[in-house]
């Protein structure tokens, strides 16, 4: 829900409510200062009543054509003398109609004898007033939506444009591509305030993520020397004569995990010059080339540990980075093979925009979810270091190469696209 | 023959002195860009190997002063940089070859090699084994008048193997050497026994000693010492 349309409706809740109550309390009060009056009138009446009783000792005679009807009763001389004022229904003769009526009672005496005067007068216009009090509530309410509606359109959306031009820029903010975003100038303290917290935010964590790139690089820089020493000197311990078994058994395994460490170095490395967006240059690479020269490649690994394949290879081309792109398809292929089974397969595919590679291997899907995070790997006593995907992901995002992982028929299959 | 060794790792230096060290090359050592400059400006080398990165200098200027006395040798680069845009600056720099560290003794032996071969005088494009006359320019094998059809690994492997005769080399830096580093199959490395076996075979057909000495758990021996013995 937009903070709009949550202002907007707390808004007309209460405005609604306040009209409501404002309509009803109108009513009450006009209905009271109708009846006060009306009151009033009959006071008047009863005075002037009192007045001609006084005057000429009898009760005045019953004006038919007063809207006041006045009846008179005799009443027993014991009982106590009446004084009511009360608002009652009565059937007007006249019109046939139930009526609401105020009416005074009272006790006149009149020469020795007490009579009861009523004297009733139509309450009339509360009918006129609660519609009009309605009308007026609904019409002030509409007025209310509207303008408001129109002031969340106009007003607020120009008010809040600062924020959310801040947050479409922040939006297009991609951590190491080193460009921090463009926030908009504006006079709003709040949004000034968000906006520099946005923009120092952006720069220390850039600046925090070019150390954190440049220390990989330096230290798989700095790892390189010792590596190549160690190296030089087991290629010198083993040209020593008469070395024993248990120590060409050690040799061959410090020279693996040497190996393995070299590997993944270097892997490091790759990540971080193509983080750092150091493989720029393009070129039209011929894909159905690439691949051919490829699988011609790796094709007696395969036939060694007893994988068949096939191929159906079309022409194709891309224009890419063609370095990254090496990498992208040896790393897909070498995968391929090593995460096969003994009479296993691999089938290639290449069409003019897709490259499809599918092999059996371990008979469940792998979690797409951490497929392409670092050192991750299917099990953990793996000889590799768990970086090749890592490293296709990141290519494919750099060449603008859409890469899909699907698990189909117990074969593993990579698919790249690209335009 | 001569060779110097730029490089400030003496650790690093001194193994591949003792490796290249032999019968046909002596080694020189520099650690640092002045020392080298002053070795460059005296003697002649066969060939030499540059680290880029050196104290009081960078392995780059070495190379444009090299161009600047109209000096010949061959350079061969190590450098801890691998990306192609480093290798294409040291090579059109002036130097011959690049090898990224950490490298396989055999590998830089097999590149100092070559470097060696193209930039002797006479343009040499043979190596004589024993009975056997390797064809560097057509790329066969002679025993006699007699032609040995090699494969393309074959004579790639044997050539290798020549390259750092009397060494043992092993099979991760032949299978590296022939199919390249990004071929990563750290499983195993049994399929070059096939490659070998047939290269064997060719040779003793053609009536020379077996040359090639399988190391145990290492790799293999391309032995002339033995055999003439």
């Amino acid at each position: 829900m937009k903070l709009f349309t949550r202002y907007n409706r707390i808004n007309l809740t209460l405005m609604v409510l306040l009209f409501v109550l404002s309509g009803i309390s109108y009513y009450f009060i006009i209905n009271y200062v109708l009846i006060h009056e009306l009151d009033e009138a009959l006071e008047d009446y009863q005075l002037r009543i009192e007045n001609y009783v006084v005057k000429q000792g009898t009760l005045p005679p019953v004006a038919l054509m007063d809207e006041t009807i006045v009846t008179y009763s005799k009443l027993n001389r014991l009982t106590t003398p009446i004084r009511r004022m009360e608002t009652l229904r009565r059937l007007d003769t006249l019109e046939n109609e139930w009526h609401n009526y105020r009416q005074k009672t009272y006790s006149q005496d009149v020469g020795g004898a007490s009579f009861c005067v009523t004297l009733a007068k139509p309450i009339e216009g509360t009918k006129l007033l609660t519609r009009t009090v309605v009308a007026i509530t609904i019409l002030m309410l509409l007025v209310i939506i509207i303008a408001s509606i129109v002031l969340n359109q106009v007003i607020l959306r120009k008010l809040w444009q600062p924020f959310y031009t801040s947050l479409a820029a922040m939006k297009t903010f991609k951590l190491g591509k080193k460009q921090v975003p463009e926030f908009p100038l504006t006079n709003i303290e709040e949004f000034v305030f968000m906006n520099t917290l946005l923009e120092d935010t952006v720069t220390g964590a850039e600046a925090d993520y070019q150390i954190l790139k440049e220390f990989t690089e330096n230290a798989s820089h700095e790892i390189q020397t010792p590596l190549a020493i160690i190296r030089s000197k087991l290629d010198l311990v083993i040209q020593e004569e008469g070395l024993s078994e248990k120590q060409t058994l050690a040799l061959s395994s410090i020279y693996s995990g040497i190996k393995r460490l070299t590997k993944l170095n270097q892997s490091l490395l790759l990540l971080a010059k193509i983080e750092n967006h150091q493989f720029a240059g393009r070129e039209n690479v011929d894909v159905e080339e690439k691949v051919n020269e490829k699988l011609d490649q790796f094709q007696e690994f395969w036939q060694n540990s007893k994988v068949q394949f096939t191929a159906t290879i079309k022409p194709s081309a891309i224009h890419t980075n063609p370095e990254l792109f090496d990498i992208l398809l040896s790393n897909l292929i070498s995968n391929a093979g090593r995460h096969n089974m003994e009479n296993g397969f691999i089938f290639v595919n290449l069409d003019k925009n897709t490259f499809v590679i599918e092999n059996t291997g371990s008979l469940s899907s792998l979690d797409s979810q951490k497929l392409y995070t670092r050192f991750y790997k299917e099990s953990q006593h793996s000889q590799h270091n768990g970086l090749g995907l890592s490293i296709v992901k990141q290519i494919c995002d750099q060449l603008d190469i859409e890469i899909k992982y699907s698990f189909v028929n117990n074969l593993h299959r990579f698919t790249l696209k690209w335009d | 023959m001569k060779l110097l060794i730029i490089e400030d790792e003496k650790d690093l230096s001194d193994s591949i002195c003792l490796y290249l060290g032999s019968e046909q090359f002596s080694c020189e050592t520099a650690y640092d860009y002045h020392s080298a400059l002053d070795k460059i400006l005296i003697n002649e080398y066969a060939c030499i190997i540059l680290d880029l990165t050196l104290p009081h200098g960078s392995g780059l200027d070495i190379l444009t002063q090299l161009k600047l006395l109209n000096k010949t040798e061959g350079v061969l680069i190590i450098s801890a940089k691998n990306s192609l845009d480093d290798r294409i600056k040291g090579l059109n720099s002036g130097a011959d070859d690049y090898l990224t560290k950490p490298f396989h003794l055999s590998e830089l032996g097999a590149r100092v090699a070559a470097i060696v071969r193209r930039k002797s005088f006479e343009g040499k494009t043979h190596i004589v084994v024993g009975p056997l006359i390797l064809d560097l320019s057509e790329r066969i094998l002679r025993s006699g008048d007699e032609q040995i059809t090699l494969t393309r690994k074959e004579y790639e492997l044997l050539l290798y193997l020549l390259s750092n005769k009397n060494k043992v080399v092993t099979k991760e830096a032949i299978v590296e050497h022939l199919w390249g580093d990004d071929i990563d199959m750290a499983d195993s490395y049994d399929f070059i026994y096939s490659h070998i076996k047939n290269l064997r075979k060719k040779l003793m057909a053609s009536g020379c000693p077996d040359y090639i000495k399988a190391v145990y758990g290492m790799g293999y021996k391309f032995s002339l010492n033995n055999s003439i013995s």
